[in-house]
């Protein structure tokens, strides 16, 4: 009987900057400018507490 | 978003939830106008060159209070049950990998083998993001805009799912390869904040014409208007050609982002020399194709005449190119640019034309 093992070797080079988003995932804490200013920012520092975050543009 | 804003606002007030925004846009001050104009008075940041990699908007999430995403794009019932929830501080930190942002770092980057072709992809877009950035600052240098361009569109090519990177180029593009106007609401948003008393934000970069545009579709009613056409200032041709480059002229030219679409749309900035003031009195630019060119130019906008006498502001002039009816874009085409100028030297003040042949593949 012959056993065949085969390796697979997946080479996945995690992308740069590219964040999951997904349900149980912790939101990355990226440093952002305030769009009325020009300080940047923590995301941690706006989680005190449960908040609802919106993505957008306004075009 | 505003929607959510007044189911949001008294539990906001009751310190029982926060709300934040992340815009995803070039310019970040019109989502500031935009928040203005419908009351929303939460903190927003700016992520322009998309650091989040998100390929759509708009996403609202519900983040508990360790910064764990709990739901995404949810219904009234589950921000109930999600305000009702203690959660536990279950997930673990994700590991922060940022592109630079300066144009001389992401050149580098952009050689760089080590780099996968997502994030050479991800470095053409951030170039692009830099150079527009630096074409909207007063440290702009030529070809700022046109290499914005080059570095979106290399980027949507290798990743042309990516909707985020495909509005920057739509942006600017034609209005064929418009979903919708992006920036039509300012001039509603200014109207409305006014009557309300309040002096509306100032938008560092004002929306160009093509950001203002309505669809091609959408825009019909108003093709007879806006494809008025103008009597050719030098049929016979022969007026005098301004040789001795007393205004330059460069230009940017966006394709559509659908491959099947011939359109391009042309910005062409005309800049005086040192020595070289406008006319105004005399009266604008204006720019008219040669008459052997099998295209059309649609939606032709030319920047409206200062109130003073003389000035020296670079002009840009935008319009889009067309293939006629059964004819396909060319690769090249002629035109020509017409101006009032006056030089200082010797106060001579004339009419004068610039050939100008545009590359458009």
């Amino acid at each position: 009987m012959y056993r065949y093992f085969i390796l697979l070797i997946a080479l996945i080079t995690p992308a740069l900057g590219q964040y999951k988003l997904k349900v149980g995932d912790r939101f990355p804490d990226l440093s952002f400018r305030l769009i009325n200013g020009q300080s940047e920012q923590k995301f941690s520092s706006l989680t005190d507490k449960k908040m609802m975050l919106h993505l957008f543009a306004s075009w | 978003m505003p929607g959510w804003h007044k189911q949001t606002k008294k539990l906001v007030e009751q310190g029982k939830l926060s709300v934040a925004g992340i815009v995803q846009e070039q310019h970040p001050d019109r989502a500031s106008l935009y928040m203005q104009w419908q009351q929303m008075d939460w903190p927003v940041l700016a992520d322009p060159f998309n650091d989040l990699g998100i390929f759509v908007v708009p996403i609202t999430l519900l983040i508990d209070e360790h910064g764990i995403i709990r739901y995404r794009n949810p219904k009234a019932r589950e921000l109930r049950n999600f305000l009702e929830i203690e959660y536990l501080n279950d997930s673990k930190e994700q590991s922060l990998q940022i592109l630079p942002t300066s144009i001389e770092e992401l050149e580098k980057l952009t050689s760089d083998k080590n780099l996968n072709s997502d994030d050479i992809a991800r470095t053409h877009f951030r170039l692009g993001v830099a150079y527009r950035m630096r074409f909207d600052s007063n440290k702009s240098e030529p070809n700022d805009f046109e290499k914005a361009m080059k570095h979106w569109q290399i980027a949507l090519e290798q990743n042309p799912n990516q909707y985020i990177w495909r509005r920057r180029i739509q942006q600017y593009g034609p209005r064929l390869d418009k979903p919708y106007s992006f920036y039509d609401w300012v001039v509603q948003a200014r109207a409305d904040i006014i009557k309300r008393g309040e002096e509306p934000k100032t938008l560092i970069t004002e929306p160009s014409g093509a950001e203002f545009a309505l669809p091609e579709k959408g825009s019909r009613k108003n093709s007879s208007k806006n494809n008025l056409k103008q009597e050719h200032p030098d049929s016979q041709n022969k007026l005098t050609r301004d040789l001795k480059g007393l205004v330059s002229s460069k230009y940017v030219v966006v394709s559509s982002t659908n491959r099947k679409q011939a359109a391009v749309r042309i910005y062409l900035t005309l800049q005086p020399s040192d020595q070289t003031t406008w006319t105004n009195e005399a009266g604008n630019v204006s720019f008219h194709l040669a008459s052997d060119m099998d295209v059309e130019i649609k939606d032709l906008k030319i920047p409206t005449l200062p109130n003073y006498e003389s000035t020296i502001e670079p002009r840009v002039i935008e319009f889009e190119i067309h293939p006629k009816a059964g004819k396909k874009l060319p690769d090249n085409i002629k035109a020509a640019a017409f101006y009032y100028v006056c030089t200082k030297t010797d106060d001579v003040c004339q009419f004068l034309r610039q050939d100008i042949s545009f590359r458009l593949k």
